[in-house]
C-alpha cells in the first residue's frame, strides 16, 4: 500500500490516527505496531480487497525477512547491552553486521531487493553500532524495537532513523495540537509534491522511454533530463515529507530528509541536502570509522572513494551506478581540493555548474543500459538523431513546458517562504491552500486509478 | 517549518487546525458519498502497489487495474450497448456489407507500393498510431489518433486533422473521402471482457463501412507486448491480444474490401511476444522502428484494377 492511494489516505491512516488518539498513552506504540504489521502485510501482499491480499503478504518472503531482521537485531542489541566483556560485545556486533549486511548484498547482486530492506538494514546496523558505542541503549521492549524498525510511515522509503533520536518520542508519545496541524500540513504538501508534481512531470520521462534515446532531439533530451531530475526529487522528497508529517501527527519526530538540494552550488553541498539521512548514515558508519579526514589527504580521498562506491552500490547493482558513484566522488574531490573556493565566492557560477551537473548525473543514474546511456549522452551533446521527429520538443513542450517551469520554481525555497509569509499575515489562509492541494492530489490519484494508462500513454 | 512563530499565529493555531480538520472531513464525506453513489467505491480499496517498491521508484498499480475502470470509458456507451456486447464481431458485421461483398471481385493480393499510395489514407488508432504519425514518413496521410483511445471512445474523440480542423471521426468521414482507412484499436480496453471489445469492434467496422462505403479497410492486428510487460500487467498478455486480433481484425477481413494486416512478426522475439530490444516500455516500439513498420506497410498495398475508385488526393465524398 502506497501513501498516495485512496485506501491509505481515506481508510488506513485516519483509522490509525483515531486509534492513537483514543487509546491511553502507553498503548500508543501498540497501535502503531499493529498498524505497521498490517501495512507491511498489505504492502507485501497484492491488495487488501480481500483476505487473499493479506494472506499473500503473510506467506511472502519479504514479510518474514523483516520479521527475522527484527528478532535477530533485537536479541543482538540486548546481547551487546548485557555482555560485559568488550571482546564479547565486539563479537556480537561483527556477527550482527554480517547477518544484516549479507542479505542486502546478496539481494542487490542477485535479485529484486525486498520491500524496505535497503532502509531497515541501515537502521539495524546503526542500532547495533550505537548500542556498542554506548550512544543508544539496547531496547528491552520488543514492541518499541519493532516500531523503530518497521513503523509504517517510513518502512518503504525512509527517512533512515537512528534509535537514539527516536527513543525519546517512543517513550513519550506526545500528541499536541501544534504537531497535529504541522503534521497534517506536511502530509498534504508531501502528497502534492508526489502526486501532482512528480506524477505529472514524470510522464515526460516515461514518454521519452517509450520513444527511445535514439529517436529524440537534443532539446527533448535536455527536457527529459530535467523532467527526470524533478520527478525524482518531488517523488522522494514528497514521500519523505509525508512520512515526517504522519510521524508528527502520531507523536513521533522523524528527521528531515531533503533541504532544497537543487539550490546547491556544489556537489558536496548537494549531498548534504539530498537524502540527508542516507548521507549522514554513510558519514557516521562508514566514513568516520574508516578514519574520516583525520589520517591525511590520501586516506581522506580513499575513504571518500569507499563511501561513494558504497553509495552507488546501495542505489543499484549495475555498472552505471558504480560509474555514477565514481563521478560523484570525482566531482566532490575536485571541489574539495580545486574548485570549491571559487564556487563559494561566485554563487552564480556554482548554480550554473550545478544546473548542468545535476541533470547529467541523474542521466547516468537513470540509464542502466550502457548503450542507451551512450545514445542519451550523444543526444544531449548535439549528435543529431536521424530518427527524431522534427519539432518533438515543441510537441512535448506544449504538454509539459509549464509543468517543468512550475517544478523548477517549486524546487526552490521561494514558494514555501511565500506561504509562510502568507500564514503570518493571515493564519487561516493555510486552510484553502492545503485543501486545494489535497483535493487536486486526490483528483489525480483517482484519475490514475480509473485510468491505468495515464502514465503508460497507450 | 520555522520554529519561530509569533503570538498571533500561535493564538490562531487551534482555529486553523479546527477549520482545516472540519473542512477536510466535510469534503471527504462528500467525496465518499459521491463515489459510492457512482459505484466507484472499489477505487477506495486500491492500494496502489503490486510487488515491491525500491527507493524512489515509480510504481503503478497493476494488480487489479480493470475492475473499477470501465466507468472512465464513457459510461453511457457502455450502458446502452451492454446487451448486445456479446455478439461476436463476425455476426455483427452487417448484412449491409453483403451487397458490397457481392460487388467486389476476386480476392486481391498485397503488392509493393510507393509512398504516394498513402496520399488518400487515413490512419485511425491509439498511441501506436500516434507513433506512426510522429515517426513514420507518411506525412501525406491523415491521422485520426489519440493516446489511450479504444473502440468505445474513438467515435466520441475529437482530433485535429490538417486541412479539416478539429473534428470527430464521423464528421471527418462525411467531409473527406479516403481511399484507404487503417484501423488499429482495442489494446487499451483489454482490462474489459474481451468479448465486449470484439462485439464493439465489429459494430465499429460496420459503422466505418457505412460512413465510407467505397474505402478499402485495413484492419491492423494490435501490437503484442513484451513478455516482461505481460508479467507485470496480467490483463495484457499476448494470448488475449492474439484472441482479440483473431476474432476482430482477422475474422472480419474478406480479402476483397477489408484486409488484415499484422505487423507483429516484424517485431517478434521468436516466442510470439514483442521483442524487448525494440521497446522502451514494453507496449510500444521505439520511435525509429516506425520507419521499419512504414517500409513493411509499403509491401502491403492493395491496388484494384479498373474498378478502383479514383485515388487522387483530396477527393470529395460522393455522398
Amino acid at each position: 500500500m502506497l501513501f498516495n492511494s485512496l485506501a491509505f489516505l481515506f481508510i488506513f491512516f485516519p483509522l490509525v490516527l483515531l486509534g492513537t488518539y483514543l487509546v491511553s498513552r502507553k498503548q500508543r506504540n501498540l497501535v502503531l505496531l499493529i498498524a505497521s504489521i498490517l501495512f507491511m502485510l498489505m504492502a507485501c501482499g497484492t491488495s487488501f480487497r480481500s483476505l487473499q491480499g493479506l494472506i499473500a503478504g503473510l506467506v511472502s518472503a519479504d514479510f518474514w525477512l523483516l520479521a527475522g531482521y527484527i528478532m535477530i537485531n533485537y536479541l543482538l542489541g540486548l546481547g551487546i547491552r548485557y555482555q560485559k566483556k568488550t571482546s564479547g560485545k565486539k563479537g556480537l556486533l561483527i556477527a550482527g553486521l554480517v547477518l544484516d549486511g549479507a542479505p542486502l548484498l546478496l539481494y542487490k547482486v542477485f535479485g529484486q531487493v525486498p520491500l524496505g530492506l535497503s532502509f531497515y538494514t541501515f537502521q539495524a546496523v546503526s542500532y547495533l553500532a550505537d548500542v556498542y558505542s554506548g550512544k543508544a541503549r539496547g531496547e528491552k521492549s520488543l514492541t518499541k524495537f519493532t516500531v523503530y524498525m518497521a513503523m509504517f510511515p517510513r518502512i518503504l522509503q525512509g527517512p533512515i532513523i537512528r534509535y537514539g533520536d527516536i527513543a525519546k518520542s517512543l517513550y513519550q508519545r506526545k500528541l499536541t495540537d501544534r504537531n497535529l496541524l504541522q503534521g497534517l500540513e506536511d502530509l498534504i504538501i508531501g502528497l502534492g509534491m508526489k502526486v501532482i508534481l512528480a506524477g505529472q512531470i514524470g510522464r515526460l520521462w516515461s514518454n521519452i522511454q517509450t520513444i527511445g534515446a535514439e529517436s529524440i532531439s537534443t532539446p527533448l533530451a535536455w527536457m527529459g533530463a530535467i523532467a527526470y531530475s524533478l520527478q525524482l526529487y518531488f517523488d522522494f522528497a514528497g514521500y519523505s515529507r509525508m512520512a515526517i508529517g504522519m510521524g508528527r501527527m502520531l507523536g513521533l519526530t522523524l528527521p528531515e530528509n531533503f533541504n532544497y538540494p537543487y539550490i546547491s552550488t556544489t556537489m558536496g553541498e548537494f549531498w548534504r541536502r539530498w537524502h540527508m539521512t542516507l548521507g549522514s548514515w554513510f558519514r557516521d558508519y562508514i566514513y568516520i570509522p574508516l578514519g574520516g579526514n583525520r589520517k591525511g589527504s590520501l586516506r581522506t580521498v580513499l575513504n571518500m572513494l569507499v563511501v561513494w562506491l558504497f553509495t552507488g552500490f546501495w542505489h543499484g547493482f549495475g555498472w552505471n551506478f558504480i560509474l555514477w558513484g565514481l563521478l560523484t566522488f570525482g566531482l566532490i574531490v575536485l571541489e574539495r581540493y580545486v574548485t570549491g573556493k571559487t564556487m563559494d565566492r561566485f554563487k552564480v557560477l556554482g548554480h550554473i555548474y550545478m544546473a548542468l551537473v545535476i541533470p547529467l548525473m541523474w542521466m547516468v543514474f537513470a540509464n542502466t543500459d550502457f548503450t542507451v546511456l551512450g545514445q542519451y549522452f550523444a543526444r544531449l551533446f548535439f549528435v543529431p538523431s536521424p530518427y527524431a521527429m522534427a519539432g518533438d520538443y515543441l510537441k512535448y513542450g506544449q504538454t509539459y513546458g509549464l509543468w517543468l517551469i512550475l517544478g523548477i520554481v517549486m524546487a526552490t525555497p521561494g514558494p514555501a517562504r511565500l506561504y509562510e509569509l502568507l500564514k503570518k499575515k493571515l493564519p487561516l489562509a493555510a486552510v484553502p491552500v492545503l485543501l486545494a492541494v489535497f483535493w487536486v492530489s486526490v483528483y489525480w490519484i483517482f484519475k490514475g486509478q480509473s485510468d491505468p494508462f495515464m502514465y503508460f500513454h497507450f | 517549518m520555522t520554529e519561530h512563530i509569533d503570538k498571533k499565529t500561535k493564538r490562531q493555531e487551534p482555529l486553523v487546525l479546527a477549520s482545516l480538520m472540519i473542512s477536510l472531513m466535510a469534503t471527504s464525506l462528500i467525496f465518499l458519498i459521491v463515489i459510492l453513489i457512482q459505484g466507484k467505491g472499489s477505487a477506495l480499496l486500491s492500494t496502489g502497489i503490486s510487488g515491491s517498491a525500491g527507493p524512489a521508484v515509480h510504481r503503478i498499480s497493476a494488480a487489479e487495474p480493470g475492475k473499477n475502470i470501465i466507468s472512465s470509458i464513457s459510461l453511457d456507451t457502455t450502458k446502452t450497448t451492454q446487451n448486445t456486447d456479446n455478439t461476436s464481431a463476425v455476426q455483427a458485421v452487417p448484412q449491409l456489407l453483403e451487397e458490397e461483398l457481392k460487388k467486389a471481385e476476386e480476392k486481391l493480393t498485397f503488392q509493393t507500393v510507393d509512398s504516394s499510395y498513402f496520399d488518400d489514407a487515413l490512419f485511425v488508432g491509439d498511441s501506436r498510431t500516434v507513433g506512426l504519425r510522429d515517426y513514420a514518413p507518411f506525412d501525406n496521410a491523415d491521422y485520426f489518433c489519440s493516446e489511450g483511445i479504444g473502440t468505445y471512445t474513438v467515435m466520441e474523440t475529437e482530433v485535429e486533422i490538417e486541412g479539416v480542423g478539429v473534428t470527430g471521426l464521423e464528421n471527418l468521414l462525411k467531409t473527406k473521402h479516403y481511399g484507404k482507412i487503417y484501423l488499429m484499436l482495442g489494446l487499451n480496453e483489454l482490462y474489459m471482457d474481451v468479448e465486449k471489445i470484439i462485439g464493439r469492434y465489429g459494430r465499429l467496422v460496420n459503422q466505418l463501412r457505412q460512413l465510407a462505403p467505397d474505402s478499402l479497410l485495413f484492419l491492423q492486428a494490435n501490437l503484442y507486448v513484451t513478455e516482461g510487460y505481460a508479467l507485470n500487467n496480467p490483463d495484457f498478455n499476448n494470448d488475449t491480444i492474439r484472441y482479440l486480433n483473431d476474432n476482430t481484425a482477422k475474422a472480419l477481413a474478406d480479402g476483397k474490401t477489408i484486409f488484415y494486416l499484422d505487423v507483429n512478426p516484424l517485431f517478434d522475439d521468436g516466442y510470439g511476444n514483442l521483442n524487448p530490444e525494440y521497446s522502451g516500455d514494453g507496449a510500444h516500439v521505439y520511435g525509429k522502428l516506425y520507419l521499419e513498420w512504414a517500409d513493411w506497410m509499403k509491401t502491403q498495398g492493395i491496388v484494384k484494377g479498373n474498378k478502383e475508385p479514383n485515388l487522387n488526393e483530396g477527393n470529395e465524398s460522393s455522398q
